[in-house]
């Protein structure tokens, strides 16, 4: 296994989307747990749904990958070296319980999940292209949904403005991070492969188009190549914490069936 | 994990209109639903009210002790099923709320009661959760007991109760076999995972048993509650049908039924095997050692292990999200953003 | 578990009533397939209709495939009271069907206790008209018929992505009654062979 293991983390393909897979589980998982908590009980039903999705959606990609390289998608979930996880700090740091928080955390994810998942459908292989339009479509779904509440909150009162931004502004140098990549894919001299500045410019320019439309402001840019973070397996304390929570039970008997 | 609505119920009918209060028991003999917008006895309405707004409580309360295990599931498929299984108590709360709420009481009030201990919730979410076994266990006895309770109130009187139990007993039967698939795997799996599941059972077989709510009043079939088909069984023939299909189940799976002493955390000190959870052969009925009712009325007071952590959970989560509620009651997509 | 589960709360002032019931009550129903009759689902809550739509999708439209979901306030029904509808032909006969009049649709409740389905559209130029003809058209063999504006219902837009593609058998009964079976069988199997064993041994050894 730990042979397949290396095999697929030497593979590019499989590394852009284990990057993807491993920050839908993260998401879902912390935005999960929301699930019983949330602000009004149909928004509490409705974001339980999303975070499905998203938890989904790391499924399907850890199937994908699983099977190229023959590896039981739980232990791709649950069972790497922290440094071989490939997700970003954004999905993993804690929202406090604000919804504020957990709400700009989605939204900013969402618009960048969509153009990844466009990029990853452009790979000549019928079964991963198969695999990111279906989750394109959710994709959709959830930024038109995300998008509204973006508007609606921040027309609703001066609270909300107030609480959106500071979270923007918590999240924003996380946000940037979404947009590194793991070195060994820096490396290529293949256009294909470093789609950063495309897909930076694209996730500004959806969520300026949102913004534009209300009180709020960001300040993001695309940060250098030599900042290493999550997508190099160099995580900060709070993956650390929310991959032992999430390991915890299975980790207690290993090779255990649950 | 759902509730059993089995809240006090003291009603008098005596003051009502004996004219339409005998066509209405009379409609009720006659097999036929009572519908929103019919003449109905005040202490029905006041019951029926009560009763759902107690099942959408222990719903919104239930999604608590299992909420706190869907960061640490196993495996995706149980993180999914889990999450999805918590989703379903908030829609069964939100769908019971609205009987009530169509019934007179706002919403927003409902949560507030619930919060500052006004009004209940089912007893058994008192209890603590301590390993993924409890979870398996609250998805297998206490959804098992709850699909028992709920298919005999979805043959009651009331139309839109009716109807809500009808589509939450069909979201329940997905808790229950995720529940029964997950002891089934901890049975079948290692040593520890086997002694986990052991000590679970331990802590749930017991409020399993209490689920049903306490032993029945002499004559309580011609009393409101059940003349007017709010509830359509006792508890004491609900509690034996339950351990009719649960103790031979928990046998065959290797479980031992135990008498438990238990801390004030709700944790067991000492056990023993109930020597009458036997079968009768003749009857076909299975014997238990009726369970420690002090102790089920200690929790109802609010001295349970998790009463206090419960409640201050759900008052917080109902804090928390004041400002999004506030912000979306006078928000609009269509206004320009606030200067 | 996150931290905020296994806090330790303290609340220093009373509860304050939220703008929860600023919100609207809703009617939320679902069809299942092209060209099928929308069915009762749920009520519930939300600002408006635009999201009542929404919350109707991530709830009651994930309950099983759905292509399909209406929503409409719970204020802009017009129906008959629950009983045996009687239908006057008399009556039925002067009310007013013409396409020049709005549209309405027809909900029926075939017993009591039942859900309201829809039943088909009519035209009529107010409410108590339109149930007029609804009752001689729809009422038959049924105890409650309702009518609702049409252009007070919100639907989801065609071909909309509703039901997820993904495999959602982890959240219905049917993604694990196979498993529970095989399990059960083995459990049941292992039992009967250590029963075996154990008189196999006693009888022969």
């Amino acid at each position: 296994m730990t042979n397949a293991m290396d095999m697929m983390l030497n593979d590019l393909e499989a590394l852009l989307v284990l990057k993807l897979a491993d920050d839908k589980l993260f998401l879902g998982h912390i935005q999960s747990d929301w699930t019983g908590l949330g602000p009004i009980l149909e928004e509490d039903i409705a974001s339980s749904s999303m975070a499905q999705d998203d938890l989904s959606h790391a499924l399907v990609l850890y199937e994908y990958l699983g099977s190229r390289f023959s590896i039981d998608p739980d232990v791709l979930a649950y069972e790497r070296l922290p440094s071989q996880y490939l997700c970003c700090d954004l999905v993993t740091v804690p929202d406090d319980f604000d919804w504020a928080k957990a709400l700009i955390r989605r939204w900013f994810f969402a618009h960048y999940a969509a153009p990844v998942l466009d990029q990853l459908a452009l790979f000549n292989d019928s079964d991963l292209v198969e695999r990111c339009r279906r989750l394109r479509a959710e994709e959709s779904l959830h930024i038109s949904y995300l998008n509204d509440w973006m508007q609606r909150l921040s027309s609703g009162s001066k609270e909300a403005i107030v609480r959106l931004q500071n979270a923007i502004d918590f999240m924003s140098d996380d946000a940037r991070m979404l947009f590194e990549l793991p070195g060994m894919i820096l490396n290529v001299d293949r256009p294909s492969f470093d789609g950063r500045e495309e897909l930076f410019n694209e996730w500004s320019s959806s969520t300026h188009e949102i913004l534009s439309t209300t009180n709020l402001k960001t300040n993001i840019t695309l940060p250098t190549t030599t900042v290493k973070g999550g997508r190099n397996g160099v995580h900060a304390d709070h993956f650390i914490a929310q991959l032992t929570e999430m390991n915890e039970v299975r980790c207690k008997d290993p090779g255990a069936a649950w | 994990m759902s509730g059993a609505s089995n809240p006090v119920m003291n009603i008098d009918p005596s003051q009502e209109d004996q004219a339409k209060l005998a066509e209405f028991e009379q409609k009720i003999a006659d097999g036929l639903l009572i519908e929103q917008g019919d003449w109905m006895p005040e202490a029905y309405r006041v019951g029926m009210l009560r009763m759902a707004e107690h099942h959408a409580n222990s719903e919104i309360i239930g999604a608590l002790p299992e909420g706190e295990w869907i960061t640490r599931a196993p495996s995706l498929r149980r993180k999914l099923g889990l999450t999805a299984k918590v989703q379903d108590e908030v829609g069964h709360g939100q769908m019971l709320y609205r009987v009530s709420q169509d019934l007179g009481k706002p919403r927003d009030e409902m949560l507030r009661d619930l919060c500052t201990g006004k009004t209940k919730y089912h007893n058994c979410f008192n209890y603590p959760a301590p390993t993924w076994g409890d979870i398996a266990m609250i998805q297998w006895l206490i959804d098992g007991a709850a699909i028992m309770n709920q298919k005999t109130l979805a043959d009651g009187a009331f139309g839109p109760y009716v109807r809500t139990m009808h589509r939450i007993n069909m979201e329940e039967a997905f808790h229950f076999k995720s529940g029964e698939d997950m002891v089934l795997t901890l049975m079948s799996g290692t040593k520890s995972q086997k002694a986990m599941t052991q000590e679970a059972f331990d802590r749930w077989w017991g409020p399993s048993v209490m689920f049903f709510g306490p032993h029945d009043k002499p004559g309580c079939k011609d009393l409101p509650p059940m003349k007017w088909r709010m509830k359509t069984e006792t508890n004491d023939s609900l509690r034996q049908r339950f351990v009719d299909r649960f103790a031979p189940a928990a046998i065959d799976l290797g479980l031992v039924i135990h008498i438990c002493e238990k801390d004030d955390e709700g944790m067991v000190t000492s056990k023993r095997v109930d020597e009458q959870c036997v079968e009768d052969k003749e009857t076909g009925h299975w014997g238990f050692t009726d369970p420690d009712w002090d102790e089920f009325f200690r929790v109802i007071r609010g001295n349970g292990p998790c009463n206090a952590h419960r409640l201050a959970l759900r008052r917080f989560s109902y804090e928390q999200g004041a400002w999004v509620r506030h912000a979306i009651a006078s928000g609009s997509t269509s206004l320009p953003p606030a200067a | 578990m996150s931290k905020i589960r296994q806090r330790h709360f303290t609340f220093d002032q009373d509860l304050v009533p939220s703008r929860d019931e600023a919100l609207k009550s809703y009617i939320v129903y679902t069809s299942k397939k092209d060209g099928a009759p929308h069915r009762y689902a749920g009520y519930l809550n939300a600002p408006d209709i635009n999201m009542a739509v929404e919350y109707a999708c991530e709830h009651y439209g994930q309950d099983e495939i759905c292509v399909n979901i209406w929503v409409h306030d719970v204020e802009v029904i017009h129906q008959t009271p629950c009983a045996e509808v009687t239908i006057d032909m008399d009556l039925a006969r002067d009310a007013q069907d013409r396409d020049e009049h709005p549209k309405w649709v027809v909900f029926t409740q075939r017993r009591r206790g039942d859900i309201h389905i829809e039943a088909g559209a009519i035209h009529a130029p107010d409410s108590e008209n339109a149930l007029r003809v609804a009752i001689a058209r729809h009422g038959k063999e049924t105890v409650q018929v309702r009518v609702v504006p049409w252009d007070q219902i919100e639907s989801t837009k065609p071909n909309q992505l509703i039901w997820r593609t993904h495999d959602q058998t982890y959240r219905l009964a049917r993604g694990y009654s196979k498993s529970v079976r095989a399990k059960w069988a083995a459990v049941r199997d292992a039992a009967d062979l250590n029963e075996y064993t154990k008189d196999d041994i006693q009888n022969h050894f």
